[in-house]
């Protein structure tokens, strides 16, 4: 595997989940805002869909609000940069206080095909203090958990 | 003190970022927010931990509302640092011996 390129003094992390889904539905799941309503922020924090706005093309925004479980919204807000249907996403989490910032994190998400299944891995990479990282990861991965179950009701349906 | 909280203690250090909400912790309290910014990905993580430590007896949660902030709880963390203190006998014995051996190690290269 090829570590996407990262520019001087950026710092981040991998994680690499197999999804129990083709490829085609992954992708989906992950640039529809009806799929990704349901797994962005977890099983246990909402981000209602009418707060969604995903524009997905190279230069296109896209934004968020996440209810968080104390009754705070916080909003997200970024650029996608790379857009390759169904292998290839990158996108920006810009800095929604200062959205003039150039420290923006990037995520490059590269979807395998390994058939019935869908290897995603996920790279960020950006300016955040370092120890800011470990817990990304494992909010993403509790992010990925919610994806697994969408898919799951998804493919049920079938 | 019982071995069990000694345990559920040391199982909710065990982990880099539950230590780093304790560091945050020690500077005062805090709402789940605060402690997973600033990149709020991480506030459902988070989440899960404050409930690991509150078990363990680490920290403590207000009631007001939903805010509920965190505040860090020292008497468990006394406790551990009293059970390793047992071992700094060993500790000092053996950094005398250390002592002792890097003044033969000297004195042999004085006298080439």
């Amino acid at each position: 595997m090829t570590e996407p390129p990262t520019t001087e003094g950026a710092r981040g992390f991998t994680l690499i989940r197999v999804f129990d889904a083709p490829r085609e539905l992954v992708w989906e799941v992950f640039t529809k805002p009806e799929h990704f309503t349901h797994w962005f922020g977890g099983s246990d924090t909402a981000v209602p869909m009418e707060t969604l706005a995903m524009d997905v093309r190279p230069g296109g925004a896209w934004s968020a609000v996440m209810n968080t479980p104390d009754g705070r919204e916080l909003p997200f807000a970024g650029t996608y940069r790379e857009v390759v249907e169904p292998e290839r996403l990158v996108f920006t989490f810009d800095n929604t206080n200062d959205r003039s910032d150039p420290n923006v994190e990037v995520a490059t998400v590269t979807f395998n095909d390994l058939g019935d299944k869908t290897e995603v891995v996920f790279n960020q990479t950006g300016h955040l203090p370092e120890d800011v990282y470990p817990r990304t990861r494992e909010g993403t991965s509790t992010f990925f958990d919610a994806l697994a179950e969408r898919l799951a009701e998804l493919q049920a349906q079938v | 003190m019982g071995v069990d909280s000694l345990s559920n203690t040391f199982a909710a250090l065990a982990d880099p970022t539950r230590r780093s909400i304790l560091a945050r912790l020690a500077r005062g309290e805090a709402t789940v927010n605060e402690l997973a910014e600033p990149f709020p990905v991480s506030v459902q993580a988070v989440s899960k931990h404050l409930k690991v430590l509150e078990r363990a007896g680490l920290i403590t949660r207000g009631r007001t509302a939903q805010l509920r902030p965190s505040r860090l709880r020292g008497r468990p963390l006394k406790d551990a640092a009293d059970w390793l203190e047992h071992y700094r006998d060993v500790w000092e014995a053996s950094f005398d011996s250390l002592d002792e051996h890097l003044k033969e190690i000297q004195k042999g290269r004085k006298d080439d």
